[in-house]
């Protein structure tokens, strides 16, 4: 065969591939992610070798947390300057820099890797569908997603909902509305500093 | 060492610090992938051997770990390619005697890929056909804390 010189390339080539977060879990995709940045997917792996690939993630705007993890979950920051500690919750991360949440989690699954710097910047992250056609066109291929995207309820037609069975109706007199817990937004404790990305 | 000429040997033996150039030799040895001066300087050649030859005293546990996981990280991603789980894998090989060991399987994957895919058929093509005897609750794991009375007369008749 003549082309047998070249047959290795395309494991030694760095390939593009993309992911789609939308209504993905953002600590299980950044595994996900991270074996491709890595190069783990390729038999020729080896920490030390950088092999690893481009990987471009999209709709990270729209990524879901399980529980209340929105709330609970902190990110940290120091300064290294007395005093200069701040955190602050996703959700308020995420208002900020909506690629943020994905970014952090891949960077810190790759934690301990001297490479770990070269390997974020082959991460390219986008809040929403547009991607850059400089960008899109290298890409050729596409990571699986770790969960099947949930319909909303909003995306159900009304008529869907009404033949939707049940199992008891509730009572005329029922109160459900005044159970339902207020959604503030709670403030981030411990810190009297203002949250700052670097 | 192979001297090309008589010349080149009895040089070692009439040139001035003469019984040195022999430990020189053992050290450019020792030495060979370092960085800078401490590769090819007799004097900042020692104690960079001396520091290496310790932390090779205490890799030399863990090195043999570390290599290990390299080839099961090798195998994982050769199986991943053609739809294959690696703890699957691995266990249908040993159930079918198939004496391969991890070393071999990693060069395998990297240098012969169609060797490599034609096991992993093979292991997609026991799968199935166990799965068609009846016998997919052999290929499942048994759940934890269960024991069976036909696990228990196995014990005692072995």
């Amino acid at each position: 065969m003549a082309n047998n010189r070249v047959l290795q390339w395309a494991v030694m080539a760095r390939t593009w591939w993309i992911y789609d977060a939308n209504l993905q879990c953002p600590f299980r995709s950044s595994e996900r992610i991270i074996t491709y940045l890595k190069g783990k997917h390729k038999p020729i792996y080896h920490p030390f070798a950088d092999i690893g690939d481009h990987v471009v993630v999209f709709n990270t705007r729209h990524v879901a947390m399980r529980g209340n993890f929105w709330r609970t979950f902190k990110h940290f920051n120091h300064t290294r300057y007395a005093g200069g500690f701040s955190q602050a919750s996703a959700w308020r991360v995420h208002e900020m820099d909506p690629t943020r949440i994905m970014e952090k989690a891949c960077y810190q699954r790759l934690s301990g890797l001297p490479m770990k710097k070269t390997l974020m910047a082959r991460l390219h992250l986008y809040p929403d569908e547009e991607i850059p056609q400089e960008i899109l066109e290298n890409v050729s291929g596409q990571i699986r997603q770790v969960q099947v995207v949930p319909k909303k309820l909003e995306d159900y037609t009304e008529e869907e909902i009404q033949n939707f069975p049940r199992l008891f109706e509730w009572p005329e007199n029922y109160d459900v509305e005044s159970y339902q817990r207020e959604n503030q937004q709670e403030p981030d404790q411990h810190t009297t500093k203002k949250w700052r990305l670097d | 060492m192979v001297f090309l000429t008589r010349h080149l040997l009895y040089r070692r033996f009439y040139q001035p610090h003469h019984d040195r150039s022999w430990k020189k030799e053992m050290q450019n040895r020792l030495t060979w992938h370092f960085y800078g001066r401490r590769r090819n300087c007799y004097a900042l050649q020692k104690d960079a051997i001396r520091r290496s030859l310790r932390f090779a005293t205490v890799v030399r546990s863990s090195r043999r770990r570390h290599v290990n996981y390299i080839f099961s990280d090798r195998i994982a991603a050769g199986c991943a390619q053609h739809g294959v789980q690696y703890s699957s894998f691995m266990r249908s090989l040993y159930e079918n005697n198939i004496a391969i060991d991890k070393k071999v399987l990693s060069s395998l994957a990297v240098y012969e890929p169609r060797t490599f895919q034609s096991l992993c058929e093979f292991v997609k093509k026991q799968h199935t056909e166990k799965v068609y005897a009846g016998l997919a609750a052999s290929v499942e794991p048994t759940p934890s804390g269960i024991v069976t009375r036909e696990m228990v007369d196995k014990v005692y008749k072995s």
